[in-house]
């Protein structure tokens, strides 16, 4: 997600109210809006209590007693209008602690929390202790993190992590398994709805009845499974069933006859689902949500665990209820909002500061995902996706996520009404578009009707629930530190005299630019081979660290293999895993600058660029606006898209020839949630005139300000650039960013959908949209140079806010504060 | 020689001049002076130069064309009190190999002769995003002041099979205006007043040809097609009763819409980059915060 994208949407949900039609959700959001959040250590508490008492068992089973014990103890809170019910924490705002990831650095980083500058958490001083005394204790020379940085060969470790205790990121490439126990994950959330836990369970028990007493295998590898999955259903019946419990406590000292009531049907709804098949729209909503939850419990999932396609798999109840008026829409509407408060209520806690600058600004992305195709085939539209599009619109919160799958067969209505929703809501929904995926999906091995019916997941990512089995994160690879590399033989500025990367040669040794360019592929494939070095490390040691029973327990294919989600290779699952190229618009522009200034024009030296580069361009701010001024990516140019294309080539080929011997498909991606901050804090002044340590370019955008030809521009850069006849691709994130009078009015409206159809001609994966704010415009006032690109509508024509007398900026600035609120 | 045009701008994911998304060629030259035009490096049908003062990074960083003066051992810049270099606006044709050489873009030369090739490209593409409405729209200046503009539009409809829609003062030989609209989907034309002493004394021109133009094409070509355009400019016709005269004028033309646009001082900044001063006097208006299009 972009720079400050997510920390701005946090700022609109302190300071901004909108209209909401429903009271209760207002009422709910009051007690999470602007609160801190707190640090809750019953989930680190309980799985440290449980792990010590289970050493030596199978981890699957562990981790379902751990479960249990978890279910059995934590607190149970319902707070009060709430209609769903369901939490992993007492405060009205929490995080939660997974010491099986980091439990060694635990005492460390949680001191410096509530100083934090991004995202920062309270904890009580008592917490903070039982968290070093109790669970810091006993993980310490347990954790995954720990167990990684020894087995990482030394050269590939050089370029991980720094030589310090905590095995704190290099931000070259860097990997990301030691702060999420899986990538971004959906589960068949519709077995549980239509079979419960108690159906689920039967299945697993026959199985568990029915293995052979002679097989070693059955004894040692399946028993233990099936045992740990038939736990798991118990320990979340059980977590529900106390809910029931405390709701029906409540219920009976409750004053207020309507709340009474609510709380009496709370109890109700909880003793039913998830152990039994919904049966109407509000206890398949609070099913899903315990599933959710408890899978939060479970594990710490990249971004959180998805919501799937929550207007397909709840379709039925809604069509139903409505139809035997059983409920309004307005009530069903209300019913997802109280959902929504829950998902913000739980913030996704990254401990290290690696973490923590991977997401700015609490950022967590449960994906709900509406529209699309149906796994027939045909258009997936109903009115539920409108309802939710709608429920998106009125509530003032970020989260949850919402991801529209777009096709060539979408109604009209579904596209207008999706350009209402990011015009009134924050940019919401992102955009993703079948015309890639689905074609991708199935070159990589996927039967049509799973890959018709994928679901958004986390940031970018498409997952088909019962197919998936690829676990494992994969590396962010800092391709502006190659640049650097090529520039200094190997060395970066900000790491001295280190040599991390190869000897290339001095750049006076480059004749011709040809040579520089092979040069700089040269480091560009040694970090990928050491990202798969790496890679290769991180597949065989996850399985040894983590297990889902949850999580695998809602897997077709972990059902029938009686194997762990985590293991690491399923039979018959289809592997998708990812690297990442963080940097590809600064190394674009380097490129073209050293091109088109040094090689050709010969209007630069390399005498000259790299003492004004070492410099940062102190005192010659003319060479860096010349730099500024060179061609750049992001303008429907065939110069420099053409190199755009050759990097992206050159990477995936790699991929298309090694990822093989991983068993895996590795694909090439371009999403940087918000890392392209701290990737850059790393990476001195590059040849495109971006000064030492700023922000790389996000994503597959343009670096900052340099696209000034306009949004579909960019958009063409992106389809010149891509490696369509190589599948070991994913996700391209993309945004855009557009003044609200861009979009103003039912004209504005209309031209957003040409847009939209627009990226889904050009079969992008990936957009979304920011409708820019003031603080933005005033930035833009004091540093011109970042937002050449800015559109802001004038009257009856748009224009480049740069180009605009201060006057006039002063004034749209003015105008665009009322056109906000 | 290929048929070139002369452009200032070229604009893609352009809104607001025409149905859907557009592609907009901004032609040099117009044969009116209006007071209030807010894109006055449009007016000449010639190149010239803009100085983009903001853009400066002053002559202590940076002095290129300081530099290039003592070279060429000319005198066309001042260094003012910003330590910026000023261009003495006298020399402003003379100076476009000092545009070449600015880094930051202060010195900006308006003007570009491109191939109509070349622009059928760079309109085709946005293909993806034009859907059944969007399409090139010719704006200016005065798109049809260069005959070959009529060219474009043809080729662009019968080559291309585009969409396209002009933006025209009116002020155009009927025949041209005619000719173009055989290749047109939507025209916008101007009608800024039907006082043909205050057209005269306000754009150089007074409204009668522009008048007879907006007929003869009302009766060759859909009015549903065409969208009149008042710009409302204080002191010059935004009295009621002048309003109401357009309203009068137009009202033979029952199908043709018409929409008012406010006026607006946002093109005042330019005519001092050009070196002009700027024709009307400031006018502070309580509606110059409003920009809505008012049908």
């Amino acid at each position: 997600m972009g720079n400050n994208i997510y920390s701005e949407q946090e700022k609109r949900i302190l300071f901004h109210e909108k209209n909401n039609t429903n009271p209760r959700a207002v009422k709910l959001i009051e007690r999470v809006r602007g609160v801190r959040p707190q640090i809750d250590i019953e989930r680190g508490l309980y799985f440290t209590e449980s792990f010590k008492q289970t050493e030596g068992q199978p981890l699957v089973l562990r981790w379902a007693k751990a479960l249990y014990h978890y279910a059995e103890n934590s607190s149970i809170c319902i707070e009060p209008d709430q209609l769903i019910v369901g939490r992993a924490g007492r405060a009205a705002r929490y995080g939660i602690l997974y010491p099986e990831l980091d439990g060694d650095t635990l005492g460390y980083n949680i001191a410096k929390l509530p100083e934090r500058e991004s995202s920062p958490f309270d904890i009580s001083k008592e917490d903070a202790h039982t968290v070093a005394e109790l669970i810091e204790s006993y993980w310490k020379g347990k954790t995954y993190h720990e167990e990684l940085s020894k087995q990482i060969p030394e050269d590939t470790k050089k370029l991980t992590y720094l030589d310090d205790s905590q095995a704190t990121s290099r931000f070259i490439v860097n990997e990301t398994s030691s702060f999420r126990s899986s990538i971004q994950w959906v589960h068949d959330y519709e077995i549980v709805l239509k079979k419960g836990f108690q159906g689920i369970r039967k299945e697993l028990q026959d199985k568990l009845d029915g293995l052979d007493e002679d097989s070693p295998l059955d004894q040692m590898e399946k028993k233990p499974f099936l045992e740990a999955t038939i736990l798991t259903a118990d320990a979340i019946v059980l977590w529900a069933n106390r809910y029931a419990d405390e709701a029906k406590r409540l219920a009976t000292s409750e004053k207020d006859v309507i709340r009474k009531r609510e709380l009496e049907q709370i109890s109700k709804i909880a003793r039913k689902v998830p152990e039994y098949p919904a049966e109407n729209f509000r206890e398949a909503v609070q099913s899903q949500w315990f599933v959710q939850m408890f899978s939060r419990i479970e594990q710490k999932t990249g971004t959180i665990i998805s919501n799937g396609r929550m207007d397909q798999y709840l379709y039925p109840y809604y069509k139903k209820d409505i139809k035997e008026g059983i409920i309004t829409e307005n009530e069903a509407q209300e019913l997802l909002e109280c959902v929504w408060v829950e998902m913000a209520a739980f913030v996704d806690l990254y401990l290290s500061e690696t973490g923590g600058a991977f997401n700015e600004g609490y950022a967590h992305w449960e994906a709900v995902t509406v529209g699309g195709q149906t796994s027939e085939g045909l258009d997936a539209t109903n009115e539920l996706t409108y309802l939710i599009l709608k429920s998106k619109r009125d509530f003032p919160m970020n989260y949850p996520d919402l991801a529209a799958r777009i096709h060539v067969g979408s109604p009209k209505r579904y596209f207008v009404e999706i350009a209402k929703t990011i015009k009134d809501g924050s940019g919401f929904p992102k955009i993703i578009n079948d015309e890639e995926v689905i074609p991708l999906l199935l070159s990589k091995g996927a039967d049509l009707e799973e890959a018709y019916d994928y679901a958004v997941s986390g940031c970018a990512e498409c997952r088909m629930p019962n197919r998936d089995t690829y676990t494992s994160p994969g590396a962010y690879i800092n391709f502006a530190a190659a640049l650097e590399m090529t520039l200094y033989n190997g060395k970066m500025l900000h790491y001295g005299e280190e040599q991390l990367g190869l000897e290339t040669g001095s750049v006076e040794s480059f004749k011709t630019f040809d040579e520089f360019l092979q040069a700089y592929l040269t480091q560009q494939k040694n970090l990928i081979r050491h990202a798969f070095r790496q890679q290769y490390v991180i597949n065989k040691l996850r399985e040894h660290h983590f297990a889902s029973p949850l999580g695998s327990a809602l897997h077709k294919l972990c059902r029938d293999q009686l194997q762990d989600i985590h293991t690491e290779h399923i039979k018959g699952g289809i592997d998708l895993g990812y690297f990442e190229f963080i940097g590809y618009g600064t190394v674009i522009d380097s490129l073209s600058a050293i091109r088109t200034l040094v090689y050709e024009e010969k209007k630069v030296t390399f005498a000259e660029l790299i003492p004004a580069l070492k410099n940062n361009f102190e005192g010659n701010e003319a060479l860096r606006q010349l730099l500024l001024h060179a061609p750049s990516y992001g303008n429907d140019e065939d110069r420099p898209d053409d190199l755009g294309l050759l990097l992206d080539r050159e990477a995936g080929n790699y991929a298309k020839k090694y990822a093989k011997e991983l068993g895996v498909h590795i694909d090439l991606r371009y999403v940087p949630f918000t890392s392209h901050v701290p990737f850059g804090k790393v990476v001195s002044a590059t040849p495109n005139g971006r000064k030492a340590y700023t922000p790389l370019s996000d994503g597959s955008s343009a670096s900052q300000g340099a696209d000034t030809n306009g949004p579909t521009a960019i958009l063409a850069s992106n389809y010149h650039t891509k490696t369509w006849n190589n599948n070991y691709r994913a996700a391209r994130l993309l945004n855009i960013k557009l003044s609200p009078s861009c979009v103003e009015g039912e004209e504005g409206t209309k031209k957003l959908v040409r847009f939209i159809e627009g990226f889904r001609n050009l079969k992008l994966w990936h957009v979304q949209f920011n409708v820019i704010n003031t603080q933005t415009l005033k930035d833009a006032q004091k540093h011109p140079e970042n937002y050449k690109n800015l559109l802001v509508r004038i009257a009856g024509y748009s224009a480049y806010f740069t180009e605009l007398s201060k006057n006039l900026q002063d004034d749209i600035i003015a105008r665009t504060e009322q056109q906000v609120i | 020689m290929k048929d070139t045009l002369t452009l200032f701008n070229i604009q893609r994911y352009s809104l607001h001049d025409g149905e859907g998304i557009r592609t907009v060629f901004f032609l040099k030259g117009c044969p009116l002076r209006c007071r209030w035009c807010c894109n006055p490096e449009s007016q000449n049908e010639f190149h010239e130069t803009m100085f983009r003062k903001q853009l400066c990074i002053g002559v202590n960083a940076c002095g290129k064309c300081m530099e290039l003066c003592k070279k060429q051992g000319e005198n066309l810049f001042e260094v003012d009190s910003e330590g910026k270099c000023n261009l003495n606006m006298k020399y402003r044709s003379k100076c476009f190999t000092y545009s070449a050489v600015c880094p930051t873009g202060a010195i900006h030369h308006v003007g570009k002769d491109w191939e109509i090739d070349k622009l059928l490209d760079i309109a085709e593409k946005d293909c993806a995003f034009y859907g059944e409405d969007g399409g090139i729209t010719l704006s200016g200046g005065e798109p049809l002041m260069q005959s070959n503009a009529v060219t474009l539009l043809k080729r662009a409809k019968e080559e291309r099979y585009m969409q396209t829609a002009i933006e025209t003062c009116g002020e155009v030989p009927t025949e041209r205006l005619l000719e173009a609209a055989r290749y047109l989907d939507q025209i916008f034309l101007d009608i800024k007043s039907v006082d043909d002493q205050k057209h005269q004394e306000y754009t150089g021109k007074s409204g009668i040809h522009i008048r007879e133009n907006l007929n003869r094409l009302a009766q060759v070509y859909p009015q549903e097609k065409i969208t009149v355009r008042t710009p409302v400019i204080p002191g010059f016709n935004d009295k009621a009763e002048e309003l109401a005269a357009i309203e009068n004028f137009l009202s033979k033309y029952p199908y043709i819409r018409w929409q008012k646009l406010p006026y607006h001082t946002y093109g005042v900044g330019k005519y001092e980059m050009l070196g002009r001063k700027y024709p009307l006097r400031i006018l502070e208006t309580q509606n110059a915060q409003s920009l809505k299009i008012v049908d």
